[in-house]
């Protein structure tokens, strides 16, 4: 009965052990700088690809509001499979439509109080446009896994609970190359990436 | 004693008009930095100025970040994957992309006749410049002029657009088209100067009809290649006072290669725009280039048109180290039919110049020209000319020039006899300039 007792206690542990690495798997952070210093708040930092792992897109649906002639957020990065509402809160029509390769698709012309959903399956980079509006534009950033974050205002940014493994890191802006680096996350600790987008 | 009074009347005038006239021209305001950016001392550029001129007044990195007065946009850039089903995107700037260039001047000549020895120039020079680009792709640039020489002259002088990028790598390949400053001069270009002189390779006009910094309507292919290989090639008007329109189209080619220092496309610039020590660039550039014209002209004072075949060859150079800065070039070549005598007239036109930078506003030129024609038997031209300069900016846009011109004539062969020159004065011209800019 001891030791049945000790098995037990020693399983409950690992468990424990094992679930709180898990969790506490390792973190990136760092800072993104641009040339001219405008738009941090449009970098989009994600981990390209996990291999052997599928993940679940939300249940709830990202919102890319059409308000003030403008798409906000003008940058989204999201889980392959969520879907996007797009709502209209101007006072004017909006046709939301997307050229790219990504994601083909166009709304139609519709007026406020209207939102219509659209789903992205494939990976890669979605221009948003309005046909009505042509200064218009947003981007929706489809990626792999939920490992990704938006750049605050000065360029911070940090992903947490990352699983050990290496990488190949990104850093995505709509007006500059995207950069990347191979990083390796180990059980604990954080990984620190620093970019500078010039080109 | 008289003239030294009115010298520093002058002068005073000068610090209470450039004192009121302050400002920043267009380039400056779209990126919201200084002149010194660009120039050593208005309007002479510095290499990441000259970067900017060549990469079509768009900056070596591209625009959209730097700029701070931001453009109007025709479409925003997801456009582009629309396309061919619907219209390229592009910008334009958010106001008319206007600045004035104001020249008040001062001289003195001591060989004109008494009365008429002094003289104000006020404005000796006033044009309205357009400077801008339509996103990274198109720039424009144009200089109407409303004084010239001190006298009304309302005309345009350039005015030609870029298009950037046409085909291969990234400035391999722009075109130029417009009323433009053939690319021979691109190694000292007629405003890329400090002194109010220009040298006389760009300047000499052996005939006296062409000369090689005069602007012409024409199409100009150029590019970089590599960071230091720089090509252009154009098709132009040709002398346009004496044949306005013309079949014959005159063609010219430059090629210049650039040796340490910043790349010819801006390459090694601060990622930020800088501001200060912007001067320093040490590297040589090597260029040379070809040129071959035919006018048609009529005497003024009547008698049957006559046509002139003519070609140019030229070399320049110019080499910065540290606060100094050498240039030179070399313009020879040979006109069949200049005078409508088939009497041909070769001739050779060189200059060196040094500039030093005391201070970031205190600026030193010395300039010394040489030009030789000659017929088969008789000389036309013979002579060395001299321009020391002392530049002081006042403001980034705001500039005091003090200069000279100092010319010697040599003993000239005319019909088999060497005559003696018939100036023997050296000192030909002082004149004390202001420049502003807005």
């Amino acid at each position: 009965m001891k030791s049945k007792l000790k098995i037990l206690v020693i399983t409950i542990n690992m468990v424990i052990f094992s679930s709180a690495r898990i969790v506490n798997a390792g973190d990136i952070k760092g800072n993104v700088k641009v040339l001219g210093g405008k738009g941090l708040e449009h970098v989009v930092v994600y981990i390209e690809r996990v291999e052997g792992k599928t993940f679940s897109p939300p249940t709830k649906n990202a919102i890319v509001d059409q308000a003030r002639m403008t798409f906000v957020p003008h940058v989204l990065p999201l889980l392959s499979g969520s879907t996007v509402a797009f709502p209209n809160s101007d006072s004017t029509r909006h046709n939301v439509f997307s050229p790219s390769k990504t994601k083909k698709f166009n709304l139609g012309t519709y007026p406020a109080g209207i939102t219509k959903k659209v789903t992205f399956e494939k990976t890669g980079v979605v221009s948003l446009l309005c046909n009505v509006h042509p200064e218009m534009s947003a981007f929706i950033l489809v990626l792999q896994n939920p490992y990704f974050a938006i750049a605050d205002k000065q360029g911070k940014y940090k992903i947490s609970d990352v699983p050990p493994g290496d990488y190949t890191f990104v850093v995505w802006h709509p007006k500059f190359k995207s950069k990347n680096s191979k990083i390796t996350i180990r059980q604990e600790g954080s990984v620190t990436v620093d970019f500078f987008l010039d080109e | 004693m008289k003239n030294i009074v009115l010298i520093m009347v002058a002068a005073f005038m000068f610090l209470l008009i450039s004192e009121e006239s302050y400002g920043i021209p267009e380039f400056a305001r779209k990126y919201k930095t200084s002149c010194t950016t660009c120039h050593t001392a208005i309007p002479k550029r510095n290499a990441f100025g000259e970067a900017f001129r060549r990469n079509g007044f768009v900056l070596p990195k591209g625009d959209a970040q730097l700029i701070k007065e931001e453009p109007v946009s025709l479409g925003a850039e997801g456009w582009k994957e629309a396309f061919p089903d619907a219209i390229w995107p592009g910008v334009i700037p958010p106001n008319l992309p206007l600045a004035v260039y104001v020249h008040n001047r001062l001289a003195y000549d001591p060989l004109k006749p008494n009365g008429q020895k002094i003289g104000f120039g006020m404005p000796h020079e006033l044009e309205l410049l357009f400077g801008g680009a339509f996103g990274n792709d198109v720039g424009l640039f144009g200089e109407w002029a409303f004084f010239d020489e001190g006298k009304n002259a309302v005309g345009l002088n350039r005015f030609f657009f870029q298009f950037n990028d046409i085909a291969g790598p990234k400035d391999a390949l722009n075109i130029k088209v417009g009323r433009i400053e053939p690319g021979i001069t691109s190694g000292y270009m007629s405003a890329n100067r400090i002194t109010l002189d220009r040298p006389i390779t760009i300047d000499y006009k052996a005939s006296g009809d062409w000369r090689p910094r005069d602007n012409q309507a024409g199409i100009e292919l150029n590019g970089i290649l590599g960071s230091n290989f720089e090509y252009a090639v154009g098709v132009v008007n040709g002398e346009e006072k004496t044949t306005p329109f013309k079949d014959r189209k005159d063609v010219f080619a430059r090629v210049a290669y650039k040796i340490g220092g910043m790349g010819l496309d801006g390459t090694g610039a601060d990622v930020e725009l800088k501001e200060t020590d912007n001067w320093e660039d040490n590297a040589v550039t090597v260029g040379a280039y070809t040129y071959v014209g035919n006018y048609l002209k009529t005497p003024s004072g009547g008698g049957a048109t006559y046509s002139n075949n003519f070609n140019r060859f030229g070399f320049d150079l110019r080499a910065g180290h540290g606060r100094a800065e050498l240039t030179g070039g070399l313009i020879t070549g040979e006109d069949e039919n200049p005078f409508g005598n088939l009497k041909k007239l070769k001739h050779t036109a060189y200059f060196g110049e040094v500039d030093y930078i005391f201070y970031p506003w205190l600026i030193g030129v010395f300039r010394v020209n040489r030009a030789q024609s000659k017929f088969a038997d008789d000389d036309r031209d013979k002579y060395w000319e001299i321009n020391p300069n002392i530049t002081i900016l006042y403001r980034a846009n705001i500039r005091f020039s003090i200069e000279g011109r100092f010319r010697i004539d040599e003993k000239r062969t005319v019909s088999g006899v060497e005559k003696d020159p018939s100036e023997k004065r050296a000192f030909r011209l002082f004149r004390i300039n202001a420049m502003i800019a807005f």
